[in-house]
């Protein structure tokens, strides 16, 4: 067992909830809703505001059985071999397209089973590494600020009701991992307070940074370009032009990998644990099958159109266990009181 | 038996002290298998070491024998306190053999070798079967000079030596406070090495404490000799290449990390302290942060922590853009890198290989050889023979530039076993770029960081502020804050209550 004090707790769901989307939400966003697609991320911020708020007044009665807690493992599982998969399709494409995938996953995967054959602490630590990255991101960013073209931000038209509902569908994809506050609020020491402030300057971190990075791919890419642009974040950096090096976004992949692998351990870890809660400590063996069988599924996985299907399932899959397991299990527990 | 010796009866009946020594000598004695205490069976149980002297001497109660190692007693100054003992027995003075400098025991040749091992002079009285033991030790060594390894600009120059008694003399000058607490051990069944830790024991974490004595404890019956070996025994990670324990041969250190609430360690015959808990980036602070301006101090540490990053990650760096991202540089400056390494055999990995072992070998040499002729290893190797492997097309001049500037980056530590680690820490890392490129280098960085939070020193988080995260101390890590400035008291790695002074 362990405790988390509340700025451990914040960056693990910081990690939980930008780890696997943050280099390739925004393309899909602005397929849909163009240039609304900047309100409609305002709109969603507000929407996942009142989930962490309702989330954070009804965490105590959310005690899911083993059940519960094992399709929420399911869940997990397939968040990382999808994502897993993901990565390894990008790092093919920009940086071995001759390695076979089996390789970089493994190595990617065999970190992941380092960290966790090691003590709870280590774990729950890790998305620290992460705090030097995120300067160095920020200043990538803004190294494009002079190429920004703000007239891209207009027109809005928020009366396309069909565009707007399909963007609210995908902007669900930066939702993702918000679930792990219920299952981790219950570590935090209780003389820590999440509700109020913490709670509003996380939620302003966590806008801030989808909306920046939104923002600048809105801005950088015209339009009609998002239909060819996967991973605009990365287009828009290999398109900088700095005295020192040529190709900026290779730095980025670089800290895009170690933040990827950080979130795949933690997601590996919070299956092992939440399997512990309800069974005995699994054994070193578990763990190793258990990364094994992530690296054969999301090898089997790691191709451009299967990608696609399971990125689309993966919205209704995390709109399912983010809203309905919670609401269903908290309500339960509510009339088991009664 | 005490009617066989009436005599020394008469000295010593009114010390309640003294009849507990006869208490227990009656115990003794109990047995009628008295030891027999001849000058032949003690030669025999020093095996008739050359060194080993042994003299009868009168005394007024009746016949001693004096026995002491001549390499390692001062037998003029044993005379002396012989002579004013001699003449407290005259006198009938009560506890005559207890003095600043000596001390009146039953006798056991157990006590007896470890007396005369420790360089005690003793005299055995075979009737009493009692002996005195006068501590007159031979005081030969080096006086307390700066070490070579930790030189300052600024501050104090003097430095341990190997004895333990001088070391800690140089520490009580330095802190004068009632709550330093010197305690010791005697470790080894045959050796008998006196450990000696201290510790503020109103700052020190009790349960820190508690562990690093239970940790000596269990090696009580273990012959070590110095505190390398004990480093063994308290780490938590033996294999981890980075070190758990601080050594320093420098007072000033060792008073600031005590006032940090840590433990010091001393081994007999060792110039070395050694200090724990410590987290990983207590190997990159100098006393000449302390004792510089805040400036200049926060300029040197933010330094360190370059040349740390340097020094591990710049050969597998420039082995991960030669080999897989050359599209990352400059078009001039890719020019130039081709034109280099065209003309090289082999590939980067292996002129990184040879440059770095060739570095190694002259690094070790220099140690190894007299000073002048190690300064002129230095010159030859690095000069002579670096241009030669240049010329001679094995290795390109670049790779000569990234593995002086790593080897130079990995001098800037100021702790030798942490220097030591990193030095080993780049070949991994060449290695994983050498396969991965930046890919490889970021899955090595994980491994590195992974391991760093693991590791504890005392259980103590060794990766603080990082591990328990603690916003509040990340600046101190690179910059010296001023000492005017408000900051918590460190209790190793909780916080008591708030004070000016100095921060770690």
């Amino acid at each position: 067992m362990f405790t988390l004090s509340r700025i451990q707790f914040f960056l693990l769901l910081f990690v939980f909830q930008t780890g696997t989307v943050f280099l390739s939400f925004q393309s899909r966003l602005i397929d849909v809703s163009g240039t609304n697609s900047w309100v409609l991320f305002i709109l969603a911020g507000l929407l996942h505001y009142l989930q962490l708020f309702l989330f954070e007044k009804f965490h105590k009665r959310f005690n899911p059985g083993p059940f519960v807690s094992h399709l929420y493992i399911v869940y997990w599982f397939f968040i990382i071999v999808s994502f897993l998969a993901y990565i390894n399709y990008t790092i093919a494409i920009w940086l071995f397209p001759n390695t076979p995938q089996i390789v970089t996953m493994a190595f990617m995967v065999g970190v992941s089973l380092y960290a966790n054959t090691r003590k709870p602490e280590t774990l729950i630590n890790l998305p620290v590494i992460i705090l030097p990255m995120i300067p160095f991101f920020v200043l990538f960013l803004f190294m494009a600020l002079p190429e920004l073209v703000w007239t891209y931000l207009f027109p809005i038209d928020v009366t396309d009701y069909k565009s707007m509902l399909k963007g609210l569908f995908f902007v669900q994809a930066t939702f993702i991992g918000v679930e792990m506050f219920l299952f981790l609020r219950k570590y935090v020491k209780a003389d820590e307070k999440v509700n109020g402030k913490p709670l509003f300057i996380y939620q302003s971190i966590w806008f801030l940074f989808f909306f920046t990075g939104l923002i600048f791919v809105l801005l950088f890419f015209p339009l009609n370009g998002f239909k060819f642009v996967t991973e605009p974040l990365l287009y828009l950096l290999k398109f900088q032009k700095v005295t020192f090096v040529e190709r900026l976004d290779l730095f980025f992949l670089f800290i895009w990998i170690s933040w990827s692998i950080i979130t795949i351990s933690i997601y590996i870890f919070m299956c092992i644990h939440v399997r512990k809660t309800h069974y005995k400590s699994p054994s070193n063996r578990f763990i190793i099958l258990f990364h094994v069988l992530i690296v054969i599924t999301s090898t089997f996985l790691a191709t451009k159109d299967r990608i696609e299907i399971i990125r689309q399932v993966s919205i209704y899959a995390h709109i399912v266990f983010s809203v309905f397991f919670p609401a269903v299990v908290i309500l339960m527990n509510r009339r088991g009181k009664q | 038996m005490v009617g066989k010796s009436p005599s020394m009866f008469f000295f010593l009946h009114k010390s309640v002290q003294w009849r507990r020594y006869f208490s227990r000598e009656v115990k003794y004695m109990g047995s009628d298998n008295k030891p027999v205490i001849s000058k032949k069976s003690l030669k025999q149980l020093f095996y008739n070491s050359m060194d080993f002297v042994i003299i009868d001497v009168e005394w007024p109660m009746g016949k001693g024998i004096l026995c002491y190692y001549s390499s390692l007693a001062d037998p003029t100054e044993a005379n002396k306190q012989i002579d004013i003992i001699r003449q407290r027995a005259l006198e009938k003075t009560n506890n005559w053999g207890k003095t600043a400098a000596s001390d009146v025991k039953p006798y056991s040749e157990e006590e007896l070798v470890k007396s005369v091992c420790s360089g005690q002079t003793v005299i055995i009285f075979e009737e009493s079967q009692l002996m005195l033991t006068v501590s007159a030790p031979n005081t030969s060594g080096r006086t307390p000079s700066e070490p070579e390894t930790e030189q300052v600009v600024r501050g104090p120059h003097d430095g341990f030596v190997e004895s333990t008694q001088i070391n800690l003399t140089l520490i009580r000058q330095k802190l004068h406070r009632k709550d330093l607490v010197v305690k010791s051990m005697e470790i080894g069944a045959d050796t008998s090495t006196t450990m000696t830790y201290l510790y503020i024991d109103t700052i020190a974490d009790k349960d820190v404490v508690k562990l690093f004595e239970t940790k000596l404890e269990d090696v009580r019956d273990i012959n070590i000799l110095n505190t390398g070996e004990i480093e063994d025994y308290l780490e938590g990670s033996v294999y981890s290449p980075f070190p758990q324990l601080l050594y320093t041969e420098r007072p000033d250190r060792v008073v600031f990390n005590l006032m940090e609430g840590k433990i010091a360690l001393f081994a007999d015959n060792s110039p070395s302290a050694m200090i724990a808990p410590v987290t990983f980036f207590s190997f990159f602070q100098s006393p000449d942060d302390f004792n510089g301006r805040v400036i200049i101090g926060s300029f040197f540490r933010l330094l360190r922590i370059i040349s740390l990053v340097m020094a591990i990650f710049l050969p597998a760096f420039y082995i991960a853009v030669v080999s897989f991202h050359s599209e990352i540089l400059p078009i001039e400056l890719s020019k130039k890198v081709k034109l280099a390494i065209n003309e090289i055999p082999y590939r980067p990995i292996f002129e990184a290989f040879i440059l770095e072992v060739f570095i190694e070998l002259i690094r070790e040499a220099s140690i190894r050889l007299p000073k002048p002729i190690g300064q002129t290893i230095g010159v030859v190797g690095g000069l002579i023979i670096g241009d030669a492997i240049v010329s001679a097309g094995l290795v390109s001049n670049l790779m000569v530039i990234v593995v002086a500037l790593t080897a130079i980056s990995s001098f800037v530590v100021p702790t030798a076993e942490m220097n030591m680690s990193i030095r080993i820490l780049r070949f991994p890392f060449m290695i994983a770029a050498a396969l991965f490129g930046f890919f490889g280098m970021a899955i090595g960085m994980m491994i590195l960081t992974i391991h760093l939070l693991t590791l504890s020193s005392l259980k103590q988080p060794y990766f603080a502020p990082f591990i328990p995260l603690d916003t509040t101390r990340f600046m101190d890590i690179f910059l010296r804050s001023p000492y005017t400035k408000f900051h918590k008291q460190q209790k190793t790695f909780t916080f008591i209550s708030k004070k000016k002074g100095r921060k770690s």
